[in-house]
């Protein structure tokens, strides 16, 4: 659909004069091939603890902030994005719900798309929006799925908001109680 | 004119019905036998007295019973009605355009006296009258966008024009058909689009919106779009979803003409003066197979259309369920002749 | 209300600087004006010569005075007649058509802030925006750049609208706009507003550019009009007629001396209304609008008859 985010792999922009990369521990060996050309002015963000995640922190020359969990490493975005002025770009490489919420933060800054590239990793989980109790459950696996917050079992859909960084989910068997269709896990 | 307000539900017991004047005057969106998509956007100029095109917004014999419905939907889901921060300009202009629309158009219902700032608003049909102050929001008992449309029959999209595209950043939103504004609200153009079948791939979209962004003010637009309800429910949303889901596979052969209702969204678009831009109203006219069959050529064009109706806009518009028993149910009003062009009853 | 243009009479004229010669019109009918959005223009039929010249002027005035409009006019060297028809030749009392506001240069409602920059006459579109951003109590600058004070328009109201908000650049004095550290430093958010001569919008946009500041929060508003140039023929497929574009008419208007069917909107090669597909050009299309791509300029498929004209044999269009 038009509105389900299509993401490709980070490429420094050299067009920007100041770059904030926040990556997912456990995929920061994804973004090896980043290293060789770092741009000046760049500080890293790390979301979680792993090997990986350490040992770009030893390669990498730049400031590297280790964040414990997500919303600590939100925390250290938000206030990197305040000290930032127009000029900025902002890279993110996660699980999809890492990605968006990273992009809530930074639009709340004032961040244009322009501005961010995004990159998901690790195996497709979607975060759904149950348009019924309005709960985002964050790592979805496929196309059914019960909702976190008001237990009914949603279908979920391609149709993507940027605002709330999560896909569209609805009843499943709201028009046929009790019918439940087999899950179909999310390819990508 | 004058209108007698009918007392009806749009849900629960569904009293819901069109006097024979309202069924004449609706908005039937087939001028030929088949549809497709299609750009059909014309100017939103006054048209035939007495039709829904006479006024640039249109109030009918339902007006105070919607309202009514929409207050409701309101009481159990604030959420309808939202507005991002950077719209409080475009809400005004809303308001505005409004009231001096309703004021001049319907003048035994509403009026409009303006000292400066200083505005007073009577809306006689739902007996209210407002002193306030235009562009000051603590002088309205909620902001300018909900307080206004609270009191105006279909739903309403405030847009921010900007990239180069069309956002819907403010609406209030309790007659649609199945879209949510929690979910939309924010969305640009395309996205809130995304769901809709075949018409990205044929451009249709893309050509709208250039369209749109060329509005002028004092030059709206209109356009017709249409789907179908079972029961005349005005909140068909996703939200309330297993509220209205199971009526899908409630209709039979012996209950579709009364149930399944044809649901025409008269769309207009109106550029706004302050903020620059856009009002995009969806106004929903309802009526029941069996109230349109009332009128000599509309049997034979809903059979033909909808017997004619790709599967992908059936499958959009939800209508697979009951659309094969709606058509051998309208077959009855086809007698085969030639109906030519046109939406006229007769 | 279905207005797109209106009959209006010159109320007053004065001169506000060197060269520039404000201009007040009411409605000819008594009625009021409509509201507009800061940014906006019109466009003035001016009876100069045997054809009428209609040219883009922005309004200047606050839109809640209804009962009169304000533009301001450079006189243009040399000048297709307009200008200097407004110059030399109106007079109170005068009456002109003119369209109803339309908006090529609008504030971005999302904006944090906002830095307006100004040369010379585009002071007047930054002028209303300014005005807005005030009432709005919203956080913004303008740099207004000119080329002497005597060339100075509006600096009080401009002051007095946004006191403490202003700064001047007097190029007699050597001083000039750096763009650079303009840029620099800028909250995220913002967005940069700039109506002025080309070469210093095109130095705006650079420095913009090596400042890292995306091309969807710099915005420009070029007064492009329709320059004069060599005679070109042109023919129209559709019709077969055969048509001669004189040095000092532009392409649209002369499709539209001859009733080709042309849409046209802002005739200043930003809106895309009188966007035309070229079937084939014998020669080179000079294309001097914003509107289209550099891809579709370099494919000359398109063209955008308002403001761009050909040289070469002949120029065949799907009309």
């Amino acid at each position: 659909m038009y509105s389900t985010p299509v993401y490709k792999p980070l490429q420094w922009d050299p067009s920007g004069l100041r770059h904030i990369l926040l990556v997912e521990a456990a995929h920061a060996g994804q973004i090896s091939r980043l290293l060789d050309d770092l741009p000046s002015a760049l500080s890293v963000i790390v979301v979680g603890r792993s090997p990986e995640g350490a040992e770009l922190d030893l390669r990498v020359s730049v400031p590297c902030a280790v964040a414990s969990d997500l919303e600590a490493g939100l925390d250290v975005l938000s206030a990197e994005l305040e000290r930032a002025s127009m000029g900025c770009r902002l890279y993110l490489l996660g699980n999809e719900h890492l990605v968006w919420e990273a992009s809530r933060r930074a639009a709340k800054a004032g961040l244009g798309e322009a501005e961010i590239q995004r990159e998901r990793a690790g195996a497709p989980a979607r975060p759904m929006f149950c348009v019924h109790c309005r709960t985002t459950t964050p790592d979805v696996t496929a196309t059914v799925a019960p909702c976190s917050g008001c237990g009914r079992t949603l279908f979920v859909r391609d149709h993507f908001s940027r605002q709330l960084g999560a896909y569209m989910a609805f009843q499943i068997d709201a028009e046929e109680p009790g019918l439940i269709p087999e899950a179909e896990p999310f390819q990508s | 004119m004058t209108l007698a307000f009918a007392q009806e539900s749009f849900r629960d017991d569904y009293t819901f019905k069109n006097s024979p004047e309202a069924i004449r005057r609706f908005p039937l969106p087939f001028p030929q036998d088949s549809y497709m998509y299609s750009v059909n956007m014309e100017p939103h100029v006054p048209g035939p007295v007495g039709s829904v095109y006479e006024h640039a917004f249109d109030i009918d014999e339902h007006y105070v019973a919607e309202c009514r419905d929409r207050a409701i939907t309101l009481a159990r889901d604030p959420g309808r009605c939202a507005s991002l921060p950077h719209m409080i300009e475009a809400e005004w202009d809303t308001l505005e355009l409004l009231m001096t629309s309703l004021a001049a158009d319907y003048p035994e219902h509403f009026a409009l006296l303006r000292d400066g700032n200083r505005w007073v608003w009577t809306n006689r049909p739902l007996g209210l009258r407002q002193d306030f102050i235009f562009g000051d929001a603590s002088t309205l008992p909620q902001g300018p966008l909900e307080y206004i449309t609270r009191q105006v029959q279909g739903d309403f999209v405030v847009l921010d024009q900007r990239e180069g595209t069309l956002f819907a950043d403010a609406a209030m939103v309790t007659s649609q058909a199945d879209w949510s504004l929690t979910f939309d609200v924010g969305m640009s153009f395309h996205q809130w689009h995304a769901p809709v079948p075949l018409a990205h791939d044929m451009g249709v979209f893309d050509r709208a919106l250039k369209y749109l962004m060329m509005l002028q003010q004092g030059r709206p637009v209109r356009r017709l779009n249409w789907t179908m309800t079972v029961n005349p429910r005005l909140d068909t949303s996703p939200e309330t979803y297993p509220e209205w889901g199971t009526d899908r596979a409630s209709v039979t052969p012996d209950n579709v003409g009364k149930k399944v209702h044809l649901r025409v969204e008269l769309q207009t678009m109106f550029r706004l003066p302050r903020s620059n831009g856009m009002l995009f109203s969806i106004r929903c006219y309802l009526a029941s197979l069996e109230e349109l069959c009332t009128q000599p050529r509309w049997g034979a064009r809903l059979h033909r259309v909808l017997g004619s109706l790709p599967a992908p806009l059936a499958e959009y518009k939800g209508l697979t369920r009951y659309l094969p028993t709606a058509v051998t149910w309208l077959s009855q009003f086809d007698d085969g002749r030639d109906l030519g062009p046109g939406t006229q009853p007769e | 209300m279905n207005e797109s243009s209106f009959h209006v009479v010159i109320d007053a004229v004065r001169d506000v600087a060197s060269g520039i010669r404000e201009f007040t019109f009411r409605r000819a009918d008594g009625q009021p004006f409509p509201l507009y959005s800061a940014g906006s223009h019109v466009v003035v039929s001016v009876p100069a010569g045997e054809r009428p010249r209609r040219n883009p002027y922005s309004l200047l005035g606050d839109p809640n005075e209804r009962m009169s409009w304000r533009i301001a006019v450079r006189r243009q060297e040399p000048s297709r007649g307009g200008s200097a028809w407004l110059h030399e030749q109106a007079r109170v009392g005068d009456r002109l058509d003119i369209t109803a506001p339309m908006n090529l240069f609008p504030l971005i409602s999302t904006a944090r802030s906002h830095l307006l920059v100004a040369g010379g006459i585009g002071v007047t579109p930054i002028l209303s925006q300014a005005r807005e951003l005030a009432r709005r109590g919203a956080d913004f600058e303008v740099h207004y750049a000119w080329r002497s004070p005597a060339h100075a328009a509006y600096v009080a109201e401009l002051e007095a609208l946004a006191p403490g908000k202003v700064h001047h650049y007097d190029e007699s004095q050597g001083v000039r706009i750096d763009f650079k550290t303009l840029f620099a430093g800028r909250r995220l958010g913002t967005h940069f507003y700039i109506c002025g001569p080309t070469p210093m919008v095109s130095a705006a946009m650079e420095g913009g550019a090596a400042m890292g500041w995306p091309a969807t929060n710099l915005h420009s508003e070029r007064f492009a009009s329709a320059e004069p140039g060599e005679p070109f023929d042109v023919l129209l497929a559709r019709s077969g007629q055969r048509i001669t574009v004189p040095a000092d008419l532009s392409l649209l208007e002369a499709l539209e001396q001859c009733g080709a069917p042309v849409n046209a909107l802002c005739r200043g090669g930003a809106c895309g209304q009188c966007e035309t597909p070229v079937l084939s050009a014998e020669g080179e299309l000079l294309h001097h609008d914003v509107y289209l791509s550099d891809a579709d300029k370099q494919a000359g498929k398109l063209v955008m008859p308002c403001v761009s004209r050909f040289k070469g044999a002949c120029l065949t269009l799907d009309l």
